[in-house]
């Protein structure tokens, strides 16, 4: 995988795993519909995992960047603003 | 009691209540899951498979290079949206309630080991034989050993024994 589609993916995964949770905990805190969770609850589990792999795979990570990918909900933007401080 | 363990042993545990086996929202799960399955194991399957064989008729041109790298690609790339099926596949098993089954459990164990062949050494092989001409044997024989444990874990998903949740 080339950087630059390494990297517009990493942007992907991180904008659902935000994106995702923010909508498990509204669905939990107001109507709390059973077939949202089950079938966000998967999506957002993927783009966590997704976030570690892309995050582990990126060539100019260090072992914090890499670190940082595991925190929940806002490692994927984490790492991605991270990235941006390393390549200036 | 020990009748009554018998007599419950062998009958079909009953849906939680709520949640039928088999509603709108487990079959979407399912469908991901082998929907997801399909296309990201078949892609490393063939693009594994065929990797040692052109690594072994390659002549060391900037052609075969390229082919190399592009299935080693593929195989990176795939593997990695290849996690989809694992999650999909604990949320669909949990929307079942089969997540305790001993054919599940086995799946679950042969699949971690198919994911660390895959991880662990057919793609480190592969970067191997690109970086230099080494043996493409132990990686033949990984792909295939990857190849095996998935095609079981495929088929216990299909047969399912000891499994009283109907085909």
């Amino acid at each position: 995988m080339t950087a630059s589609a390494s990297l517009r993916a990493l942007r992907v995964a991180a904008a659902v795993e935000l994106i995702s949770l923010a909508i498990l905990l509204l669905n939990l805190s107001t109507v709390h519909w059973s077939s949202v969770s089950s079938l966000l609850g998967p999506t957002h589990g993927c783009a966590y995992l997704l976030v570690i792999i892309l995050a582990l795979r990126q060539p100019r990570a260090n072992a914090k960047i890499r670190v940082t990918a595991l925190v929940p909900a806002i490692g994927g933007l984490l790492v991605l603003r991270q990235l941006s401080k390393t390549e200036t | 009691m020990a009748r009554i363990r018998w007599y419950l042993a062998i009958q079909p545990v009953p849906p939680p209540p709520g949640r039928p086996y088999g509603g709108a929202v487990t079959k979407l799960l399912l469908s991901i899951h082998v929907l997801a399955a399909i296309v990201a194991v078949g892609p490393v399957t063939v693009a594994a498979s065929m990797f040692p064989a052109v690594a072994r008729r390659a002549t060391g041109t900037e052609r075969d290079a390229a082919v190399l790298a592009n299935l080693h690609r593929i195989c990176r790339v795939y593997a990695a949206v290849g996690i989809t099926v694992p999650v999909f596949g604990l949320a669909t098993a949990t929307s079942l309630g089969v997540l305790g089954d001993a054919w599940l459990l086995t799946s679950i164990a042969l699949t971690a080991g198919a994911a660390g062949v895959l991880v662990l050494l057919v793609l480190p092989g592969q970067r191997a034989v690109q970086a230099s001409t080494v043996d493409t044997r132990r990686l033949a024989m990984y792909t295939g050993a990857f190849n095996l444990l998935w095609a079981t874990v495929t088929v216990l998903m299909i047969v399912r024994p000891g499994s009283t949740t109907g085909a």
